[in-house]
């Protein structure tokens, strides 16, 4: 029972990774937490439901939806972030906010308050190894999200568009006077966040019904995911959000099933006191 | 509640759906002494705050359980069952009431998992339910989760008849489609029920609204026509003559049954069981 639980736990350790991911990706490049990033999410998936419901194939609104969600992101941060100037770490929050209540807001003058069925991405028949059962699901999530934190971390590491997001994050001034455009790799920055997020949105559509309430739990998830690995690190959201949700099933399964959200969030902040950086995170000095 | 009992100067309220909101609001119409009716909260705490001026309209979850154990014990010849409900005052009160019922019926409760409202992910109960074999499993919940539920015993194989309450509404079947196929409900209110009233309530309902409802709509329905009918028999819209005559009510005769309220201002129904068949609701032989 406990590798069942622990296979359980990677499905939604799966969705907390990718939360995770995406809200280290901004965080890495500008410095910066969006907590837009789920009401991001469930506008993707609505973009692609809606693209489904209007007759194209389920796969043609899967490649569109992203390409959708990456133009509202390059439209946030060129026509709201932009203007608060980067300039306060507060300021930038509560735009954040603000932006996920008119999204949501938004959502429901649209598409309604009640919840949408989406078509299932993967087979219905569970796998069998031995005695456990797995679903395809969790094993394609499970990939996919490898796949995307893999490509993510090329990205900032090894092209050179990537070390300059990186550079601008790090210091801004140096960076522009090393002449880099911050300005332009802040944009690329949202675009790229907001087209991941639309690649979480899809993979969650089946599991959790479209709805304009579809990320709105998750998304603290995501972040203590996000902590829990180390804030800012690709690898470490990843890493922390398969361990949350292995947390989660592993607790739910040997204490009680109505207490797993406390038991993760207890664990989280065990974590935080004797790795203060998060699991994978990194303490770095800001000089002077 | 408190604009509606204190400054709009209601004489008789219709309150919350919910009933962890219903628990809170009556704290205010007990000071108002205004009359509140419930026609769709279910929790047995309710009208154990000895707040006389509280009538619940909606069926209680002792009816519920009632109707469950019967149908259980006696068409399915069950004795083992596992519970999966919400964690909440709504799931927490039926679970009780399945604890408090289970000795009467020589039902063994074999295990209990919560689950909060909004959770998507069942894997960790129905792989342990799975496992233990009861002979059904309870469902205290609604149909966002309960749907979800459904598809996932599916993906993982876990054929285990589905009963219980909560989730009588036309989104069942529109979000579940054929995962729901064969899971059974106790409800009031059922539009299999051949009785004529109910049958043109149906009709007429269709045809205003051109949509489906649940069984709160009619409860809704008798709710208003039990306050029409105690406004008529007090000959008064005073707060007080309506509490009264409410208690006076004698075999007031609804959609949903014969009513009449009991000393914890309980109105007694009888419930059906009914189970999904190719999308439709039917009665349970």
């Amino acid at each position: 029972m406990f590798i069942q639980q622990l296979l359980n736990g990677l499905t939604m350790g799966s969705i907390y990774a990718l939360l995770a991911v995406g809200v280290s990706m901004i965080y890495k490049a500008m410095g910066m937490m969006n907590f837009a990033h789920g009401d991001t999410i469930m506008l993707s998936a609505f973009f692609c439901l809606t693209i489904y419901s209007a007759g194209l194939p389920l796969w043609a609104a899967i490649l569109i939806a992203p390409f959708i969600s990456a133009a509202l992101g390059l439209c946030l941060e060129r026509f709201v972030y932009r203007k608060l100037e980067y300039g306060s770490f507060s300021n930038l929050l509560i735009a954040t906010v603000g932006v996920s209540f008119i999204m949501k807001n938004s959502a429901v003058g649209i598409w309604g308050a009640q919840k949408h069925n989406f078509p299932a991405l993967f087979s219905m028949k569970p796998i069998h190894i031995g005695s456990f059962t797995i679903l395809p699901q969790c094993i394609g999530m499970l990939a996919i999200a490898a796949f995307f934190v893999g490509v993510l971390q090329l990205f900032f590491y090894k092209t050179k568009i990537g070390k300059c997001m990186r550079a601008a994050a790090s210091n801004a001034e140096g960076a522009t006077m090393m002449g880099i455009n911050v300005s332009f790799t802040r944009f690329l920055t949202f675009g790229i966040s907001a087209a991941f997020a639309a690649v979480a949105g899809i993979l969650m559509s089946p599991i959790f019904y479209v709805s304009t309430t579809m990320a709105t739990n998750v998304a603290t998830k995501g972040f203590a995911a996000a902590i829990l690995g180390g804030f800012g690190s690709i690898t470490g959201g990843f890493v922390g959000g398969l361990i949350l949700g292995i947390i989660e099933a592993i607790g739910g399964a040997y204490i009680a099933t109505a207490y797993k959200d406390v038991i993760s969030f207890v664990v989280l902040i065990l974590v935080l006191y004797f790795c203060p950086n998060g699991l994978l995170g990194k303490k770095t000095e800001q000089k002077m | 509640m408190e604009k509606l009992c204190n400054q709009d100067n209601a004489n008789v309220v219709i309150s919350s759906t919910a009933s962890s909101c219903c628990l809170a609001d009556m704290e205010v119409t007990r000071a108002a002494r205004c009359p509140e009716l419930a026609p769709a909260s279910t929790a047995a705490s309710l009208t154990e705050q000895g707040n006389e001026y509280f009538f619940r309209t909606a069926v209680t979850d002792s009816s519920n359980v009632v109707c469950l154990y019967d149908y259980f014990t006696g068409a399915m010849n069950g004795s083992r069952i596992a519970v999966l409900y919400e964690s909440n005052d709504f799931g927490n009160g039926g679970y009780q009431l399945l604890q408090d019922y289970a000795g009467q019926y020589n039902v063994e409760i074999i295990d209990a998992q919560a689950y909060n409202v909004g959770d998507v992910d069942f894997s960790v109960q129905l792989t342990q339910f799975k496992e233990e074999a009861p002979d059904a499993i309870f469902v205290w919940g609604h149909y966002e989760e309960v749907t979800i539920m459904c598809k996932q015993m599916a993906q993982y194989e876990v054929e285990i008849p589905v009963m219980g309450t909560g989730y009588n509404s036309p989104y069942l079947t529109e979000m579940g489609g054929e995962f729901v196929e064969g899971i059974m409900l106790s409800t009031c209110y059922t539009t299999a029920d051949p009785d004529e009233k109910v049958q043109a309530f149906d009709a007429k309902y269709t045809e205003l609204y051109k949509a489906s409802y649940d069984q709160n709509a009619p409860q809704a329905y008798d709710t208003v026509y039990m306050i029409a009918d105690a406004v008529t028999r007090a000959q008064s819209i005073d707060r007080e003559a309506i509490q009264k005559a409410l208690t006076e009510m004698k075999d007031f005769d609804g959609l949903t049954g014969v009513m009449n309220f009991d000393n914890t201002n309980n109105v007694s129904k009888t419930c059906k069981m009914i189970k999904i068949e190719n999308g439709q609701q039917v009665l349970c032989d």
